[in-house]
């Protein structure tokens, strides 16, 4: 090259440009050689794999064999699953980062948030870098209109069928042309059996509204937009999703009533201060719920019976991932129903994949916490954040409460 | 090609000559050496204060769109909103005492915060730095030594500490007889609990001016004073605090700033009971997306803080408070 750049070999330029090139030529056929047998190398690792589409695997091989992957904290399996410690063996699927690697030779980089806010904060404003994403139900149609998800190919999805029926759509599945559901579960109330076990407001969100014997020992989630307002919606048997100005106007009275009762609005911490007995009744997941019981057997949860919202927490694509195929890889690889197994078993929350239930095991897929019967579900929704007015109300009425 | 003559030995001086003159003419221009001198400074100050500040200013001014989307129209609907709100019930125009509140339990808030701070690190900086002795930079090495951990973690150690009933400092007494069991005093998720944990957070950037500035004092200047039978309480009146009025104005400036735009500790500490201003910003951010009227809200916090240091500099520049008794 340098030589081409200098003035004395001006006149025979044109001969070196052809030298030039063939050797470029043969580079590039030396490389597409090069990927071609990457490309067969592929093939045959994913030789047992039968269950990815064969397009899909050619056009993970064009991508740069990385993933970045971004999900909540302690949400995957992160050690195998061993019948010693779980009940089930499961260790040709766990721990699942390890094994997804093995098997394809695939890069994973997997970074952990706290919080849907955090996880925005990051994604909104572009070059995150992350590919797959998992964003929970509330906040998909507000991802989908900024445009920070891509509609999924789901001919590449081949394992979507073993989702229940009612994840895959209405009543629980949020919208699958975008998302993927990852887990799911309930918010409720968690309760001290040994303190209030006896009360016969015990099964409605009143106790936790007009509780005034537990003044000071009870508290609310953290995100009054969403948790306090639904709730305060479902005592007044309104809908999750209303956009009635009325109805959620009503729902703001009764959380202004109810404030003086309560400890505090407060997600993460209350889960110590229920197994300490610092906290009676809370409102809470089913998850952190289970994992105060093991502290304290007296703890409770309650599905009202006035309904509550069922979540779920949906992996997506992002717009500006530049390895869409390595993510519809890793999505469908979730939704073997070993796989998903694995990590409903490790996470103890309830998988969607109707494949995986017979594989977890049995005191899980039998406790009524982490997998309600459809007789505790009878009132409970999927909610979606509302856009316009109706999020305004939430917000106003949200602000009010907390700093009016 | 025939090699170059050398340069004359004249030619090279006066090339010399030229550029020196040259150079120390620009330098002895005030302009460009107070430009070169600060240049690091003005970049840094652009790069990482300006910048943002510019483009929080520009979000302020943009049009809310749904989904959080902000749309190119400039508006003042986002400093409207800051201050005026409709009545949800009647409609009617309001002041928004949501913000306004919070704006004010900010400042009080962080008045208090100072107030503390300051009542708690003077004598503790006066100590170090006079009796400290050989372990001064010892007992200042203490204060600093907890930034090596997370604020968060000791945050939450807090919180082990005061939660009630279960907390250790409850259950200390409880066991001692001191209170009833039944009757645990409520530290966490209020304004005490907020206080505790602003004062523990910033104690160390008030301790370390004044720290400095009682460091510095000239001790003969209280020997005269004792000699002049100055009263001990004459000598820190009129002779100490009076010369250790900088690293006060420092202490009070440093601890003051960063609390009045506090979000995690009434998050964490006050349980979202006494919500302050950064907790509405953070909310707007983060919660709503709605960047245009957190950057509104965040220009309003900076202009109110802007507003009270040049208030609190004036009023301590004119050098009434401290140096009138003497």
């Amino acid at each position: 090259m340098k030589k081409t750049r200098s003035g004395r070999v001006v006149g025979t330029s044109s001969r070196l440009n052809r030298r030039e090139f063939l050797k470029r030529a043969g580079a590039t056929g030396l490389s597409l050689y090069l990927i071609g047998r990457l490309g067969s190398r592929v093939s045959t690792v994913f030789g047992q794999a039968t269950d990815m589409p064969e397009d899909l695997l050619e056009a993970v091989a064009k991508e740069d064999r990385k993933l970045n992957v971004f999900n909540w904290s302690f949400y995957i399996a992160e050690d195998p699953v061993t019948q010693d410690e779980f009940g089930v063996d499961l260790t040709d699927v766990t721990p699942t980062i390890e094994k997804f690697q093995e098997e394809f030779g695939i890069e994973v980089t997997y970074d952990t948030f706290e919080s849907q806010e955090e996880m925005l904060a990051k994604v909104r404003p572009g070059g995150s870098g992350y590919d797959v994403v998992v964003v929970t139900n509330y906040y998909v149609p507000q991802v989908v209109g900024l445009g920070l998800i891509q509609p999924l190919k789901r001919e590449w999805l081949t394992n979507l069928g073993n989702l229940l029926p009612r994840f895959q759509g209405p009543p629980f599945g949020p919208n699958p042309d975008y998302v993927v559901p990852y887990m799911w579960g309930v918010t409720g109330y968690a309760y001290n059996q040994s303190i209030v076990g006896s009360d016969t407001r015990l099964g409605s969100w009143e106790l936790l509204f007009k509780g005034q014997e537990y003044s000071g020992k009870m508290t609310m989630l953290e995100s009054v937009l969403i948790d306090g307002i639904n709730a305060a919606l479902k005592l007044g048997r309104h809908s999750l999703n209303t956009t009635d100005r009325e109805a959620l106007l009503q729902a703001g009275d009764l959380l202004r009533e109810q404030k003086p009762l309560l400890r505090a609005y407060i997600s993460g911490p209350v889960r110590e201060q229920l197994a300490t007995e610092d906290v009676w009744v809370a409102q809470l997941w089913t998850g952190d719920t289970l994992a105060a019981q093991q502290e304290n057997p007296a703890v409770q949860f309650i599905f009202p019976k006035e309904g509550s919202d069922v979540w779920v927490d949906t992996m997506s694509v992002l717009t500006e991932s530049r390895r869409p195929a390595t993510a519809h890889l890793w999505m469908n690889y979730i939704l073997r129903a070993r796989v998903h197994a694995g990590i409903a078993t490790w996470v103890a929350f309830a998988t969607p994949n109707g494949a995986s239930l017979p594989l977890i095991p049995e005191d899980q897929r039998n406790s009524s916490i982490i997998y309600p019967s459809d007789e505790d579900l009878v009132n409970f929704e999927l909610f979606e954040l509302p856009a316009g007015e109706a999020l305004e109300l939430r917000q106003r009425i949200a602000d009010d409460l907390l700093s009016g | 090609m025939p090699e170059a003559p050398a340069p004359s030995l004249l030619s090279r001086r006066f090339m010399n000559v030229f550029r020196r003159s040259l150079l120390s003419l620009l330098w002895k221009h005030p302009g460009v050496k107070t430009g070169v001198t600060l240049s690091p400074v003005i970049f840094w100050l652009g790069l990482f204060v300006v910048a943002p500040m510019l483009i929080v200013l520009y979000y302020s001014f943009l049009t809310r769109g749904p989904h959080g989307v902000l749309l190119p129209t400039p508006t003042l609907e986002n400093y409207q909103d800051v201050f005026v709100v409709e009545n949800l019930r009647t409609g009617e125009l309001q002041p928004n005492w949501a913000y306004l509140n919070a704006f004010s339990r900010s400042l009080l808030l962080a008045f208090s915060t100072t107030a503390i701070c300051l009542l708690l690190g003077y004598p503790v900086a006066y100590w170090i730095a006079l009796y400290g002795g050989k372990y001064k930079n010892l007992w200042i090495g203490l204060f600093i030594l907890p930034f090596w951990t997370s604020y968060l973690v000791r945050i939450f150690a807090w919180m082990f500490l005061l939660r009630d009933p279960s907390g250790f400092i409850n259950q200390v007494l409880i066991q001692a007889g001191i209170i009833d069991e039944n009757r645990p005093i409520q530290f966490l998720y209020n304004t005490t609990g907020v206080l505790i944990g602003m004062v523990y957070t910033y104690l160390p950037f008030a301790v370390i001016p004044l720290y400095a500035a009682l460091e510095r004092l000239d001790r003969s200047l209280l020997e005269a004073a004792f000699d002049l039978g100055a009263k001990p309480w004459q000598r820190l009146w009129r002779v100490t605090i009076p010369l250790t009025r900088g690293g006060i104005l420092s202490g009070s400036v440093l601890v003051f700033v960063p609390s009045v735009g506090e979000y995690l500790i009434p998050n964490l500490m006050g349980g979202n009971n006494v919500n302050m201003i950064g907790n509405i910003v953070a909310n707007k951010f983060l919660r709503d997306q709605d960047w245009a009227y957190g950057s509104a809200l965040s220009i309003g916090l900076i202009v109110l803080v802007m507003i009270l240091l040049w208030v609190y500099f004036k009023i301590s520049r004119s050098e009434q408070v401290f140096e009138r008794r003497i």
